[in-house]
């Protein structure tokens, strides 16, 4: 069987949600006797969407990758359109296919789709709302698949998705309040949608006693990995967290890892910025910590808190978050905070049950190898198909 | 996954705890251990109000570079459906074209000394905001430091 995935940037340093996603999964798909390639555009970054690498074909950790030139776009009337949306300002269908036709897109890519559409079993489009998902879906309907990475959010209920989704002829969720959201908004039927999601795999090798020597942290701490921007919540992590420690005189630190800027303001000693670590160090840090938080609201899935369970350390997630909460509620693997006061409280839940705490570890690794599993994803993965 | 593998422990229900949790917090703001100076904090910090949404920042930092690079002398004006009239349409179209030409003589330089200020405008929105953002990682370093 051959397979497209098809995303609006993909390489080595040009990482992102999707991208992980598709090559994660790319690769054990190919394991498992899939022919699989990835359709993606010359662009490295999100914010311009400038052609970077060169157009062709390319093999990135043996899958093939096939590269199209980016069309021009007018940024003016995108941004325009795109700041009335985030304002929640009622926006035209006409103004929302134009903000999907000057989003990326790539017309040499959609023709490639058109003249090879008979040499491919499925073209599997990720995430939800780009150009190349929006416009791309439109040349071969009949077999384009979708991953959304669907969060709750202003984009999410614009009509032209509406429309979208409905063109799929299968839809593969991560979760089950992603799936719930999906079929809220776009009144998709049973008959199109599945659960797919992603595997995660035990890292054995993780060593904690390593990770607090090497940077030297001796106390309790609550760890914050991935990218730290307002969209993931971490400003809020670090207010609460300064308030936290102004309130609780205790030795707990809050650990940061990842990339992108944020302002670590207040006064507050107690935390330790460590910036982008290696992947063995990120692992490590998992093992060691006491917990993880997970504030953001933007989750179709969360990674990190899967790669923390599998550590055997719990969670503490935003109410806010539905996948996430679903995830802590299943699991019995974490608690979740909807105010300061619950946040504050939930710390100190962890660091005074030390039995508790380790319980919700384990359940939550436990829960961790019952759904994410590669072997039950791929299981997943052909049934969907044969569903659809 | 039509359904999720859900993980039953007997000594952990993370529904049951949230609940004693929330009523913890709630027993302590009738009883008063709660201090108004905490409340009032807590309150400013609710979930969704944090004004350091950086990327935001950098967002409109974006939108207004791009914005005020405006080509004034190619701008395409829209077209309002009613003068997609055939011929009535056509007129008023033309009228307005010519006008506009007439204008743009008299206007050009006011025009492009406007652009010209609001490039600087930017620009210096765009240094001063890096300059924070450098600004608040040196004293959050310089903090550490002392306390250490």
């Amino acid at each position: 069987m051959r397979i497209a995935f098809i995303c609006p940037r993909y390489g080595i340093d040009a990482a992102g949600g999707a991208a992980i996603h598709i090559e994660w999964l790319a690769e054990r798909l190919k394991e498992a006797n899939f022919s699989v390639e990835i359709l993606t555009t010359c662009a490295r970054d999100h914010f311009g969407w400038e052609n970077y690498y060169p157009p062709g074909k390319e093999e990135i950790n043996s899958i093939t990758v096939r590269r199209f030139k980016v069309d021009e776009r007018n940024t003016i009337t995108f941004l325009k359109i795109q700041n009335r949306i985030i304002a929640k300002e009622k926006v035209s269908y006409e103004d929302q296919l134009t903000w999907a036709k000057e989003s990326v897109n790539s017309s040499s890519m959609y023709s490639y789709i058109e003249r090879n559409c008979g040499d491919y079993d499925y073209f599997i489009f990720i995430p939800y709302m780009f150009g190349t998902t929006i416009n791309g879906s439109k040349v071969c309907p009949e077999k384009s698949l979708l991953i959304p990475t669907l969060h709750d959010e202003v984009y999410a209920y614009l009509e032209i998705f509406k429309d979208m989704f409905q063109r799929f002829r299968g839809i593969m969720f991560s979760t089950p309040p992603e799936r719930e959201l999906g079929k809220k908004l776009y009144n998709l039927s049973e008959r199109k949608i599945a659960i797919v999601a992603l595997g995660f795999d035990e890292r054995k090798d993780a060593s904690a006693e390593r990770f607090r020597r090497r940077y030297d942290i001796k106390d309790d701490f609550c760890l914050y990995a991935g990218r730290r921007e307002g969209g993931k919540n971490t400003p809020l992590l670090i207010n609460y967290f300064n308030m936290y420690k102004r309130y609780n005189r205790n030795k707990l630190k809050l650990v940061l890892i990842g990339s992108g800027d944020v302002a670590i303001s207040g006064d507050s000693q107690d935390i330790i910025d460590l910036g982008y670590v290696s992947i063995e160090d990120k692992y490590a840090a998992h093992a060691s910590a006491t917990f993880l938080c997970q504030p953001s609201v933007n989750e179709s899935l969360s990674i990190t808190i899967m790669e923390s369970w599998l550590a055997g350390v719990p969670v503490l997630v935003n109410a806010s978050c539905a996948v996430t909460q679903f995830h802590c509620q299943k699991s019995n693997g974490g608690l979740y905070f909807d105010t300061y006061f619950e946040f504050e409280e939930c710390i100190n839940f962890f660091l005074n049950n030390p039995d508790a705490r380790l319980k919700m570890g384990i359940n939550g690794k436990k829960y961790v190898k019952e759904n994410y599993s590669w072997e039950k994803v791929i299981e997943r993965f052909k049934n969907a198909l044969e569903k659809f | 996954m039509e359904e999720t593998f859900e993980i039953k422990d007997t000594d952990i229900n993370v529904e049951e705890l949230m609940e004693e949790i929330r009523a913890n917090i709630e027993k302590k703001k009738r009883e008063g251990i709660l201090s108004s100076e905490k409340l009032a904090e807590a309150e400013k910090l609710k979930i969704g109000d944090t004004p350091e949404h950086a990327d935001f920042t950098r967002h409109y930092i974006k939108t207004a570079e791009v914005l005020c690079n405006i080509d004034i002398e190619h701008y395409k004006f829209g077209i309002p459906p009613f003068l997609n009239r055939p011929i009535l349409g056509h007129i008023v179209l033309a009228v307005k074209e010519f006008i506009r030409r007439f204008l743009r003589f008299h206007t050009r330089g006011v025009f492009n000394q406007q652009i010209d200020f609001n490039r600087h405008i930017v620009q210096l929105v765009k240094g001063l905001y890096d300059r924070i953002v450098e600004l608040e990682k040196e004293i959050s370093i310089l903090k550490r430091k002392e306390r250490q």
